[in-house]
């Protein structure tokens, strides 16, 4: 291992651009385990954070919530979840089937979506509260970004555009060769962005006087032995 | 600038209008465009012994109303075209004319707000104005309508934050969300109509609550009973109005009544944690027809507390209104709490608003005529079948301790005192059924 790099950080570097950095992002990061995010204003990262409530969290409400096994629940969320109360939902039950094709519980969809929304929003108002809290909110003059598998969810960015009050897009690696359509998932935005950060510090390695490294690696020597 | 009171009009500011022998002096201020609107509505032979008052930052809308008194509310920020649809605008200019908000309350016991939140003068004015009126010492009752969702978050958010005052401010806030219209109106309904059919409900609300307090009841509902009923309860309400004629006129009514669009087919009820029914009729209202008419709207309410009074109005032959309003708590507080307290409080007359004040009575123990009746809960043991949302609610012990499911043997998640892995809807208290 040679270095290590918050999550966050990486999601950011593989999703804005220059300008947005330099206009002021939110990117958020919405993992299963954690939710992280990160402030970008005036090129620099001015702000980050991390909650410990992430796509699990949903998943184990909702199992909570509808009485069934997280398995399914976590299916549910899949096929069925929305960030917001849908009409459609509204009155829609979802039958589910035992392994013999034979349904043995129905379950509303509006409680799925409304336990779903009342999760994701408060995850959002956690951080837009912390944003408040440090003063940032004026910067991010081009809005927020999401990512991660979370941001999968129907409806969440119209969701978090009712939260922080600004524009919000899903966002898309960018800056990175191969097959567009099978690396830009919302995923693996924090991967592509480990590998540009990797990138980055070897080309800075490479430009710079060796002397640091090599008193690093003689340290770590003394210390291996 | 000042208010232009028409002279010759009745009920000018601080001289207490006619009214009813006993009945309390009410005064309905419309505010804004949409108040405004709204006060036209109402069937002025009806009120005849409320003043009417507009308020209003643009004269325009100010000149067409018919109200007899109209107060221009201006300043030389607004340069004389209105408030621009900035509340902290309307609420500048309302707080620089306080004194003249105050008289305009002067003399009324019950003042009812008419607005609609979203806009600058109805969220800027009507708490300042709410304020004012509880200082002239009149009870505050707000009828308020949303905006539509399309309207935009600004909006939204306005009149969001301009009805967290109200509801600080005001004894009681009934409040409509725009947005619920979309259920009843024809798809190709005109804009106009549409504005028309919501300030409609608006008005059939303040028609009831009119009823009920000024019509000879029966079994009459105070003010004061109203405004415990509605108070922490308000965030959302629902109103709806039948009237019947004719023999079979109590279960047609009930059948109305239970059908109407804004009631989601009886979910709303089940919903909600408190129900207000009043009954008005003409002279030949009978005990059986009351009866009727509750034990059915009771079997719809699962574990609402429900507030009913019946009043006899002379002018109603043959024909019997019934006026439903429900509100649903949406507050944090744990939903049983006001329920729950066994204060046996006497019916003494005095509505006292300011002091809250739990009632939960024996029915059995309330003569007939006097003092307001609270009928208990249904029991909700009996499954019924075949009417949805009439589910049999279970009912929550306050002390369960929630699984946490796969987290339960993690860390907790503390933000801010709050373990953020029990699931969200139930630290909110939002049930699901």
């Amino acid at each position: 291992m040679d270095d290590v790099v918050f999550n966050g950080i990486a999601a950011s570097l593989s999703l804005l651009t220059n300008e947005q950095k330099e206009l002021g992002a939110l990117v958020i990061d919405l993992g299963g385990g954690t939710t992280e995010y990160v402030v970008h204003a005036n090129g620099i990262i001015r702000h980050s954070g991390v909650l410990a409530v992430g796509g699990d969290h949903v998943s184990n409400d909702l199992a909570y919530g509808l009485k069934v096994p997280l398995s399914r629940a976590e299916k549910l969320k899949v096929e069925y979840g929305a960030a917001l109360v849908t009409d459609a939902g509204k009155g829609e039950t979802i039958s589910l089937t035992n392994e013999m094709g034979l349904e043995f519980k129905r379950l509303n969809r509006e409680h799925l979506q409304c336990i779903m929304s009342l999760r994701l929003r408060e995850i959002f108002e956690l951080i837009a509260l912390d944003l408040e809290r440090v003063g940032l909110v004026g910067y991010l003059r081009s809005g927020v970004v999401l990512c991660g598998g979370g941001s999968r969810v129907p409806g969440l960015v119209k969701l978090a555009e009712e939260v922080f009050q600004m524009n919000v897009s899903a966002g898309h690696a960018s800056g990175i060769s191969g097959l567009t359509t099978a690396l830009d998932q919302p995923e693996f935005a924090a991967a592509i962005g480990l590998v540009k950060f990797g990138s980055l510090k070897t080309r800075r390695r490479s430009g710079r006087s060796f002397l640091p490294t090599r008193i690093k690696g003689a340290i770590e020597k003394l210390l291996q032995r | 600038m000042n208010p232009q009171a028409d002279p010759s009009a009745p009920g000018a500011a601080s001289s207490p209008s006619s009214s009813g022998p006993s009945g309390p002096v009410v005064k309905i201020i419309g505010v804004g465009n949409a108040g405004i609107a709204m006060l036209g509505m109402l069937n002025h032979t009806e009120f005849s012994s409320a003043a009417m008052v507009v308020i209003n930052t643009e004269a325009g809308a100010l000149t067409s109303s018919s109200a007899p008194v109209k107060i221009h509310l201006e300043n030389k920020l607004l340069r004389g075209l209105g408030s621009g649809g900035d509340p902290d605008r309307g609420r500048a200019v309302a707080e620089e004319q306080f004194s003249t908000l105050k008289a305009a309350c002067e003399g009324a016991n019950i003042v009812f707000i008419v607005t609609g939140l979203g806009g600058g003068a109805g969220s800027g004015i009507s708490p300042v104005l709410a304020r004012a009126a509880h200082e002239a010492g009149a009870l505050v009752l707000a009828f308020v309508t949303l905006p539509f969702h399309c309207e935009g978050n600004r909006r939204e958010s306005q009149a969001q934050k301009s009805l967290e005052q109200l509801k600080k401010l005001a004894d009681g806030v009934i409040c409509l969300p725009s947005q619920r219209i979309f259920k009843i109106i024809e798809e190709n309904t005109g804009a106009r109509e549409t504005f028309r059919v919501i300030d409609g409900f608006l008005v059939q609300a303040v028609h009831g609550v009119w009823q009920l307090l000024t019509c000879p009841g029966l079994i009459q509902v105070h003010f004061g009973d109203l405004c415990d009923l509605l108070r922490d309860r308000h965030a959302e309400s629902l109103f709806a109005f039948a009237e019947a004629t004719g023999p079979g006129r109590a279960r047609e009514v009930v059948e109305t009544i239970l059908a109407h669009p804004l009631l989601d087919d009886g979910r709303a009820l089940a919903e909600s944690t408190a129900v207000l029914v009043s009954l008005v009729a003409g002279q030949d209202l009978s005990m059986a027809e009351i009866n009727r008419v509750m034990e059915q709207i009771k079997r719809q309410c699962g574990r609402a507390k429900i507030l009913m009074g019946a009043a006899l109005d002379p002018a109603l032959e043959n024909t019997l209104c019934v006026t439903l309003i429900a509100a649903r708590q949406e507050s944090r507080a744990e939903p049983a709490a006001a329920d729950a307290v066994p204060a046996a409080s006497s019916s003494s007359a005095a509505p006292a608003p300011t002091s809250v004040k739990p009632r939960f009575e024996m029915s059995e123990e309330i003569p007939l005529a006097g003092g307001p009746r609270e009928v208990p809960p249904a029991p909700v043991s009996r499954p019924r079948k075949g009417i949805p949302g009439n589910k049999p609610v279970q009912t929550q012990l306050p002390l369960t301790i929630v699984s946490k499911g796969r987290f339960d043997k993690s860390e907790p998640t503390k933000h801010n005192g709050e373990d953020l892995d029990i699931p969200t809807f139930i630290r909110r208290g939002i049930v699901m059924n």
